[in-house]
């Protein structure tokens, strides 16, 4: 399998540096990612975040495909029913060709009230939305209905949506799902041979919500803010719009405390987090994913403006501890 | 439009066996039967929460007591609906139905109000006769209502209809009826702080509406309240239903009779699980009743469309048993779920039941032989894939409700059935059919959040209050 970076562009009001600045040190060190042999960066998509989440995510991948060679460049993930599927079909074909065939696009249905509201979508549908635009996309990609059409013949295209509805959806599309979940990937894999496409290509990938340390327990304590701040900001604009009732099971996440957020695993699937040894985070990502069909796992590059010294440290021993010993797992890339 | 909902009568997740004469009953102890009961009340709050967070418009469920052979252990909606209330944010709750006959309607009308209010106006209210005389000669004894005698039966659920609806409705009333006389005639006030009330302005009624005043009297005694001969006329019931003029009503629906009480009264019906064929000339019969009599509304909202009016709130509403079989689904077994039925039939045939199974033109027959196929013939119970299900509730669609909206309610639980199980399919019909449904409908009305103020703001502090601020 494929080891990659996952690069939100968070920029809090706290830490606050130029966003210039922000691009420009986060492309040198996906730069630096590759040199050092990480195999791919993916980006994901929020709007309206005060920290400047990402918003455009292909946009910023044709940046990076201008400025790399190797790696893959994917979506984790894109959120589809905000745009036509043709828009998606274009924008992608055309980081394709920058990159000379490295594109991976990772597609999901989205929750953010405002963010549906702004583009003039129906939230309700988002699920039906997802799937219709995943289906588009390849139709447009297969048959070559655009000009110019991708490098690859066949890019990759994800459903991250979890549990069994999403495993249900990217089986019967027949593309991979991007949720590392092991008891969803047999599902996955009943509807993806049920739907009849070549059992070959099942395949899943997700993230490993991990930082890499030297020195856990020290980088625990700098990283603890910035992780309160991430998950904070989930909750609330996750919640934005929403308008939710009063009842009492919403107040339950109210009290959490950093130490809270902290997890053993093995599955460092969200929510879960923790700060680890490389030795650490082999040893778990080889407990969960042995087995799995997996090509791809990413980890953040930072968490919400953590000190950059640590993430390049974090980037560095991903690169030289951890990839090199999880590479063999999985399927071969 | 479409609007679907779940029916929940509480059936039993205890294992059955088919004894030698080949009835099937409980393999448990009445003591392992009070275990399984208890489980149930949780498992459905549970399954309406879950129906709330998928999207489903309506959560009902019946009312039966004291059976003891796990077909129906639900028996009381309002009080688990209460709790489900607090727990969810835009699904109606309804009850299909409150057995009128067990209740006095003043704690029917307050219960429902008490509902209505901690759900921010999600209350809908099924009002039947009842039909089991081991549950409804048990309570009939203090009301005075009993399903042995069905001219008796029918003549009370009419006046506690009545009163019920007052109680709702009116400011300050009284009742005089042949089971009701509400206050009775002897009824002692004399309490100087309501006769004082009444005689101000402000409460909006005068002392002879509420009080017949009398002199002290020689004969009585103790306190003040009782020592005369005044006695009350008038009652007022609080709390009153938040919605206006009150929640919408729902009659169980059957025969011919019932069908046209419903529709000259103005009160939504519920036909159980008639099949496609038989349910369309119902309908019509419904509606050919409503327009007969200029179109009876307790809103005076007119004329509705034909089978159902999701806008107007307004018709008749159906039903489906639904068994889903899917590679994702670890609990599905349709051969385990047909079994299940015939344990159901069991406790329900002797009531006449099958008699609804008749399409036109056939003689109903109470003695119809039961079998999973027959029932899967008829389109009652649909098991089968994600699309053969699909297909048959746009089937019941096309034959039952073609001109108007449509509204149909999926009956998931069945004894015997883990329920764990009935999760699965609830969460499986929500994520998969339900949006495919909206789809090929033109979509569901939009629920409003509900809003009952019932948390206050204090929270206990954790790290994410520290960063938010």
């Amino acid at each position: 399998m494929r080891v990659g970076i996952w690069c939100d562009m968070r920029n809090p009001p706290r830490w606050r540096r130029p966003w210039p600045e922000v691009y420009a040190t986060t492309l040198e060190r996906i730069e630096e990612a590759e040199r050092l042999g990480i195999d791919a960066v993916w980006l994901s998509e929020h709007h309206f975040f005060e920290d400047g989440y990402l918003n455009q995510p292909l946009t910023f991948a044709a940046a990076i495909a201008a400025r790399t060679e190797r790696m893959r460049i994917g979506t984790a993930i894109l959120l589809a029913p905000l745009r036509p599927a043709l828009d998606i079909a274009e924008q992608g074909a055309l980081v394709d060709i920058v990159s000379d065939g490295r594109l991976e696009l990772g597609l999901g249905a989205g929750y953010r009230v405002p963010e549906f509201k702004a583009f003039g979508v129906d939230m309700a549908d988002r699920f039906p939305l997802l799937e219709d635009r995943a289906r588009e996309v390849r139709r447009i990609w297969d048959e070559q209905a655009i000009v110019p059409p991708p490098v690859q013949a066949r890019p990759g295209i994800w459903i991250g949506a979890n549990g069994k509805r999403g495993a249900r959806m990217a089986g019967r599309l027949g593309e991979g799902l991007m949720w590392l979940d092991p008891e969803m990937v047999a599902v996955y894999a009943a509807a993806h041979a049920a739907a009849g496409h070549d059992p070959a290509t099942v395949r899943v990938s997700g993230s490993v919500n991990a930082i890499v340390s030297s020195d856990p327990e020290r980088a625990w304590d700098l990283i603890a803010p910035h992780l309160v701040y991430q998950w904070e900001t989930y909750a609330r604009y996750g919640a934005e719009g929403a308008e939710q009732a009063d009842n009492i099971v919403v107040n339950e996440a109210s009290a959490l405390r950093a130490e809270d957020m902290r997890s053993e695993g093995p599955e460092m699937l969200m929510p879960r987090f923790d700060v680890v040894t490389p030795d650490e985070l082999v040893r778990r990502m080889r407990t969960w994913l042995d087995g799995l069909p997996v090509s791809d796992v990413y980890l953040w590059d930072a968490i919400a403006g953590m000190p950059g010294d640590l993430a390049d440290e974090h980037v560095r021993l991903l690169a030289e501890e951890v990839a090199p010993r999880v590479r063999d797992l999985g399927l071969p890339t | 439009m479409i609007e679907v909902g779940i029916f929940d009568v509480g059936a039993t997740d205890l294992p059955f066996k088919k004894t030698q004469s080949g009835i099937r009953v409980l393999d448990a102890s009445l003591k392992e039967q009070q275990a399984a009961s208890q489980r149930l009340q949780q498992a459905q709050v549970r399954r309406a929460v879950l129906a709330d967070r998928l999207g489903y418009d309506y959560w009902w469920m019946g009312e039966h007591h004291f059976g003891i052979e796990g077909a129906e252990l639900s028996t009381n909606p309002i009080q688990v609906e209460t709790a489900i209330a607090a727990l969810t944010n835009r699904i109606r709750l309804g009850q299909i139905a409150n057995i009128i006959s067990f209740w006095h309607p003043l704690r029917l009308a307050e219960q429902t109000a008490i509902l209505d209010i901690l759900s921010d106006g999600r209350a809908e209210v099924g009002v039947g006769r009842g039909y089991q005389a081991r549950e409804a000669e048990v309570f009939g004894q203090v009301y005075g209502s009993t399903v042995q005698d069905q001219e008796r039966n029918r003549s009370f659920h009419q006046e506690a209809y009545e009163i019920l609806i007052k109680a709702w409705t009116q400011e300050s009333f009284s009742h005089h009826g042949e089971f009701f006389t509400i206050p009775p005639s002897y009824t002692k006030w004399n309490h100087a702080q309501t006769i004082a009330y009444m005689a101000e302005e402000i409460s909006g009624r005068d002392v002879d509406d509420v009080f017949r005043i009398g002199p002290p009297d020689a004969y009585s005694s103790g306190p003040p309240v009782q020592a005369s001969t005044t006695t009350l006329r008038e009652i007022t019931v609080q709390p009153q239903p938040l919605q206006n003029p009150h929640p919408p009503v729902w009659e169980p629906l059957n025969s011919e009779r019932t069908i046209r009480w419903a529709a000259r009264k103005g009160v939504n019906g519920n036909f159980i699980f008639e099949t496609d064929e038989a349910l369309k000339p119902k309908i019509d019969t419904y509606m050919e009743e409503a327009a007969a009599n200029d179109w009876p509304d307790y809103m005076d909202r007119g004329e509705f469309k034909p089978g159902w009016d999701a806008e107007r709130h307004r018709g008749v509403s159906s039903g489906r048993i639904v068994h889903i079989q899917d590679p994702s689904l670890t609990h599905a077994d349709i051969t385990k779920h047909g079994e299940s039925q015939m344990f159901q039939w069991d406790f329900f045939k002797p009531f006449g039941f099958a008699a609804i199974l008749a399409n036109p033109g056939e003689a109903p027959d109470p003695n119809l032989t039961i079998t999973p196929e027959l029932l899967r013939d008829k389109g009652v119970v649909l098991n089968g894939s994600k699309q053969e299900v699909l297909e048959a509730l746009l089937g019941l669609k096309e034959h039952a409700y073609p001109d108007g909206d449509f509204i149909t309610n999926i009956w998931f639980e069945s004894g015997g059935l883990a329920h764990e199980a009935i999760e699965e399919q609830i969460q499986f019909f929500g994520e998969e059919i339900l949006p495919e449904l909206r789809r090929e409908c033109g979509g569901s009305p939009e629920r409003p959040v509900a809003n009952a103020n019932l948390v206050p703001d204090y929270q206990p502090k954790g790290d994410l209050q520290e960063t938010a601020s």
